[in-house]
């Protein structure tokens, strides 16, 4: 097929990187906003603009706010077809209720599971989710776009296509490129190491994207390879390689019931009614275990687990604000009476390795450096990425220029959209946030449609502008669209200003670093856009001026 | 270039086309069908020699992602098409069967 290895490699790293290039552009730049999704949501949600929270006494807070919990009328709407006859209107038979919450949460993520008479799956919940203020049960708005955990963060690992989850299908496959293009990229580099030694005077600036490419994608290689592995693996047994669903089922329920039988937690209920004891008592008692363990620390997740019924149990776990590893430290107790039932064991050698290798993709941990560490591996591999294509466009406009074609043209369109339409993008979604109305009926929809219509109109004006690339010139969309992303983002920290009387001397005055964090990073997106601005308008001024002096120009930058 | 293959230039790029789609089609979908049948058969094999069926699956699901990354790399490496699709296909068939199999002996 191909006359070499090389040649092989060379074919695959440059045809499947630019393919999938525009979904690992997604992938990395969402994926590096998503290190700081719940700032975001503070920023996006001011009623929820307080410091971070531990979870709250069940019997105080969280009791009062579960018994006021129903399913919603779509999520009765979308479980009908899995039911045999009607569903009725209220639920009351609580299967599971639990609360979640990280050490950057202000706020608690509630969750109602109900029975459903003549579910044909038995033992399926019909399920309602809640938003309180931890600090006196207060409802929170649950309509409100989180944009930080709710939209980037589904942008990062599923584009938000939910439609037979092939979001996570394209992201995945993507994921798998990155590792080929990483292997053959590396094979490809012994020869482009010569060729760092060859003289290219003309062409200085092929050379220099070349430059930056190689850098990022080897400087941060480990990064990249580690995160697009861990990311398959979080996703393998539920999405990729669902085995234990589909073809190995027998084993998988084998195993669970050999797990039910040691573990003495009940996976059914027992049809008669039980009490509840205190459970405050026993999550003062979990955190007693774990301090006598060395493992001292907060509860991240809380679940009542056949609520009413005599099989009821009370499942304590660890928040993983401590560790690499995503550990949960479970342990257990009789509803009724609050005796222990279990503590888990400690993890398998093979269990100690999965929590640690998802547990550094997911950071649960608390480690500022290293976050922004991971901001910084996100946006490399996004820059590798985004040179990748102008290296591709850079090599071959003269080309086609020439020959009269227009894929250089395409291409470079494409990597406008990708490279400063997806940044126009997701700040056209944050200046949408503070402009419009909040008692809007369905903001949150306007948001989601702010965002794919400023890239839609990034795109438009990208293939507009871009007749120059088609005669080996640069297209003035590239220019255009930092200025824009510099407005935008000088807009947003204006608008959170204006809206919420939260500016940046007053953030940083009070310490709060969630909104002041945003705040300092879209002001350093702006001023990072005007000087690439600036840089790409002194370029133009020199390709107007002549080829000899452009050139001349374009030497003294590299 | 040949002689032969420059008589027929428009015959010679249509034929090296398809060479290269079932190429793309064999890293992708032959790759995938080789490390499904991996994690198969790992996975079973490692549940019968004792370890609990979730940390079998991770192990597997590991080894079936780098399975797939070696495949997809050796789909266009390798000399003959034909022998990509009966190794990736072939072998995910029979790696997948092995899985069942383990499984019809344990339940």
């Amino acid at each position: 097929m191909f006359p070499s290895v090389r040649q092989a490699m060379a074919w695959l790293h440059t045809w499947f990187g630019l393919v999938l290039g525009f979904v690992l552009m997604a992938a990395f730049f969402f994926g590096a906003l998503s290190v700081f999704d719940r700032e975001i949501d503070r920023w996006a949600i001011p009623a929820t603009r307080i410091q971070a929270q531990p979870m709250p006494s069940y019997e105080r807070v969280l009791r009062p706010a579960f018994e006021r919990m129903q399913p919603t009328r779509q999520a009765i709407d979308a479980m009908r077809p899995r039911v045999d006859g009607p569903m009725p209107e209220r639920y009351d038979t609580v299967g599971s209720w639990s609360a979640y919450t990280t050490h950057r949460d202000p706020v608690l993520q509630l969750f109602a599971g109900y029975v459903v008479p003549n579910a044909r799956h038995a033992g399926e919940l019909v399920w309602a989710e809640a938003t309180i203020d931890p600090r006196d049960g207060r409802l929170l708005p649950d309509d409100r776009l989180k944009v930080g955990s709710g939209f980037f963060f589904p942008m990062h690992y599923g584009l938000t296509l939910d439609w037979k989850h092939l979001g996570i299908w394209i992201v995945g496959l993507s994921a798998l490129v990155m590792l080929a293009a990483l292997a053959s990229g590396v094979v490809m580099h012994r020869r482009i190491f010569r060729e760092f030694f060859t003289f290219r005077p003309g062409r200085a600036r092929l050379r220099s994207v070349l430059d930056l490419h190689n850098l990022t994608g080897v400087v941060a290689l480990p990064f990249h390879f580690f995160f697009a592995l861990t990311g398959l693996l979080i996703f393998a047994a539920v999405y990729y390689f669902p085995l234990g669903h589909t073809q190995l089922h027998g084993l998988h329920d084998l195993n669970a019931q050999v797990e039910a039988s040691e573990t003495g937690l009940p996976h059914e209920r027992a049809g008669r009614p039980g009490g509840l004891a205190n459970v405050d008592a026993m999550v003062a008692d979990a955190q007693r275990r774990w301090a006598d363990d060395g493992k001292a620390g907060d509860v991240g997740f809380l679940v009542l687990q056949h609520v009413g019924d005599a099989n009821g149990y009370v499942s304590v776990y660890r928040a993983g604000t401590d560790r690499i590893a995503l550990v949960g430290d479970g342990i257990h107790y009789k509803a009724a009476t609050g005796e222990l039932i279990r503590e888990d064991p400690a993890a398998t050698p093979v269990a100690r390795m999965a929590e640690f290798l998802t547990g550094l993709h997911l950071q649960h941990f608390r480690h500022w450096l290293l976050r922004w560490l991971y901001v910084l591996g996100g946006l490399a591999g996004a820059v590798c990425i985004a040179t990748g294509f102008v290296f591709f466009v850079e090599k071959r406009k003269r080309q086609h220029a020439k020959d009269g074609r227009q894929g250089a043209r395409v291409v470079d369109a494409l990597a406008v959209a990708a490279v400063t339409g997806m940044v126009l993008a997701a700040l056209g979604i944050l200046v949408a946030n503070r402009l419009l109305p909040e008692d809007l009926p369905g903001r949150a929809d306007w948001e989601r449609w702010a965002f794919w219509g400023t890239w839609i109109a990034a795109l438009l004006h990208a293939a507009w502008r871009s007749a120059p690339v088609a005669r080996a010139l640069p297209n003035p969309a590239w220019r255009e669209q930092a200025i824009a992303i510099g407005v935008l983002a000088l807009a947003a920290v204006l608008l959170n200003w204006i809206t919420t009387g939260d500016h940046l001397l007053r953030t940083l005055a009070t310490g709060y670093w969630p909104v002041a964090g945003v705040d300092l990073s879209l002001l350093a997106v702006a001023a990072i856009a005007g000087a690439s601005a600036l840089r790409l308008a002194r370029r133009h001024a020199a390709h107007a001026a002549g080829p000899a002096y452009a050139a001349d120009a374009e030497a003294r930058h590299a | 270039m040949s002689r032969t293959a420059s008589d027929f230039p428009s015959t010679r790029r249509h034929g090296q086309r398809l060479q290269l789609a079932s190429r793309v089609l064999a890293a992708i979908l032959g790759g995938y069908a080789f490390a499904w049948g991996l994690v198969a058969a790992s996975a079973s094999l490692m549940f019968a020699a004792g370890m609990g069926f979730h940390d079998a699956e991770f192990l597997a699901s590991l080894a079936g992602v780098l399975a797939f990354l070696l495949a997809f790399l050796w789909a266009f490496v390798a000399r003959r098409g034909w022998l990509v699709w009966a190794v990736l296909a072939g072998g995910g068939a029979l790696l997948a069967g092995i899985g069942s199999f383990v499984q019809s002996l344990l339940v």
